[in-house]
């Protein structure tokens, strides 16, 4: 059997043990977690490493720190389902979170040299430029930006993309999507984004890009979205 | 709301210029990109402009600036396909990536709370903890720790090496198939012990993959987390809709 030492064997490690007691529910959303010298005692760790175990979940929305008063469980984020991630969505909910959707611009555009060559366009060609913020229960968790070409959707302009969905609307004009290839980054995020979602210093972005396809194989729309790391999480389901 | 043809936003046009520009050019990874005041000229936009658009991208890592030398284009970050760590390695192999790993720790434990429901089984069940680093091209980029049920799958670790894959151990020996699974993709931040494995600074944002796989019937296979470095790595889906 292969073994390698370490000072500190990895399962020790307090973020992780910390995590699991939160999932399991010894500490419960809502109440403060045992103080960073109660848990340097009892784990026999420096308070540094405590700090630093404390400060990645913090970080990551799970605990929230509270001037004089301790670190508090927040409980689960939200999760997205990737593949339920079909473009823009009209107000919802998702499990307990009410997302809500404030359309902020709606325009043509040229096309340009980005979309020209994604979509198959001349430069001059015009495009629709959606972008919207994102809010689950109130607080502004992301800002998608989506991108099509006029020729697929002639009249997206009179249609509001804060109460239908893009599948729906795709519907309405008899297209089918067929499939959409997603890359999902980390990112620290431009100082714009991370102004406009209020993300707190060190949480980390979320980019998630999507181009969508019909059943021609041809790219139909692209979205953009730069979400708070610390606000959601995503699922995928696999199978073979 | 009426929508009119409205120009493209500066900033924002510049960003896809530049974007475009790596593309059509198809420059390769550490090629310098012509200076500011070049690309200013034949884009027509001001210096600001162009500077906040390259600061974007070195921001989202698609470029990169060395001090008094100039912005170079930076290594596309490797796919991870949301189809689960067998999925990237396969990708990673048949890129002609060399692939490493190295086992930090492997032994038998009694499974927690978390482990025994992920596992589905009776809490201080006798289960396999493995740790893993895997290292891509010769740069670590992943810890992985997975959970494997010691009693329905018994010597799994006396198979299991440097060498060896799991998935072939789990056909050949037990005759199970991993067939499907669920992921959890989030995000965590390097603990000191994680940063100095992975060669990276304190604290830079990881992602955190955790799942567990199912066999042909619907069994737990096995549990797992995996910490992989977002400077290194994209996690890419293809959904069929």
């Amino acid at each position: 059997m292969t073994r390698t030492d370490y000072k500190m064997p990895i399962y020790l490690q307090l973020r992780e043990i910390i995590r699991n007691k939160i999932e399991d529910g010894e500490y419960m959303p809502g109440t403060a977690i045992p103080s960073e010298n109660k848990l340097a005692e009892t784990f026999g760790i420096n308070r540094i490493t405590i700090r630093n175990a404390v400060d990645a979940l913090v970080n990551e929305g799970l605990l929230r720190r509270v001037q004089g008063k301790g670190v508090f469980v927040i409980g689960k984020k939200n999760e997205l389902s990737i593949e339920e991630h079909a473009g823009f969505v009209g107000d919802s909910f998702r499990n307990d979170t009410r997302v809500s959707v404030k359309e902020l611009q709606k325009s043509g555009r040229e096309a340009g040299n980005k979309y020209a060559n994604l979509f198959g366009l001349e430069l001059e060609d015009e495009i629709y430029y959606i972008r919207q913020m994102h809010s689950m229960n109130g607080t502004e968790t992301s800002i998608e930006e989506f991108f099509i070409p006029k020729k697929i959707l002639p009249s997206l302009d009179s249609i509001n993309s804060s109460v239908f969905t893009f599948r729906d609307i795709l519907s309405f004009y008899g297209i089918k999507l067929e499939k959409m290839k997603q890359s999902l980054r980390i990112i620290k995020g431009s100082a714009k984004v991370r102004k406009a979602l209020n993300v707190p210093e060190g949480v980390a972005v979320f980019l998630l890009e999507c181009d969508f396809y019909n059943e021609k194989n041809e790219v139909i729309a692209h979205s953009i979205s730069n979400i708070r790391s610390d606000m959601q999480s995503f699922t995928v389901n696999m199978h073979k | 709301m009426n929508t009119s043809v409205t120009k493209v936003q500066p900033g924002m046009e510049a960003i896809e210029k530049l974007e475009d520009f790596i593309k059509v050019n198809r420059l390769k990874p550490h090629t310098r990109i012509p200076c500011e005041k070049d690309l200013c000229d034949l884009w027509g936009v001001s210096r600001s402009t162009l500077r906040q658009a390259v600061d974007e991208l070195v921001e989202n890592g698609i470029l990169y600036r060395v001090l008094n030398k100039g912005v170079y284009v930076a290594e596309p970050r490797y796919p991870r396909d949301m189809a689960g760590v067998e999925a990237m390695v396969r990708d990673l192999v048949d890129q002609g990536n060399t692939l490493s790993k190295h086992i930090l720790t492997m032994e038998q434990i009694e499974a927690n709370k978390q482990i025994a429901r992920k596992l589905k089984v009776r809490l201080g069940t006798r289960v396999y903890e493995i740790v893993k680093c895997r290292k891509v091209n010769g740069v670590p980029c992943t810890i992985e720790t997975t959970y494997i049920d010691a009693e329905r799958y018994p010597g799994f670790i006396d198979y299991y090496n440097e060498d060896t894959l799991m998935a072939p151990i789990f056909e050949e020996h037990y005759d199970t198939y991993q067939t499907s699974g669920t992921e959890h993709i989030n995000v965590t931040y390097a603990t000191q012990d994680e940063a100095e494995i992975l060669e990276i600074e304190n604290g830079t944002p990881l992602f955190y993959a955790s799942g567990v796989v199912l066999d042909q019937n619907g069994e737990v296979v096995m549990f797992y987390k995996q910490l992989i470095r977002s400077d290194k790595f994209v996690f890419v889906a293809e959904v069929e809709s």
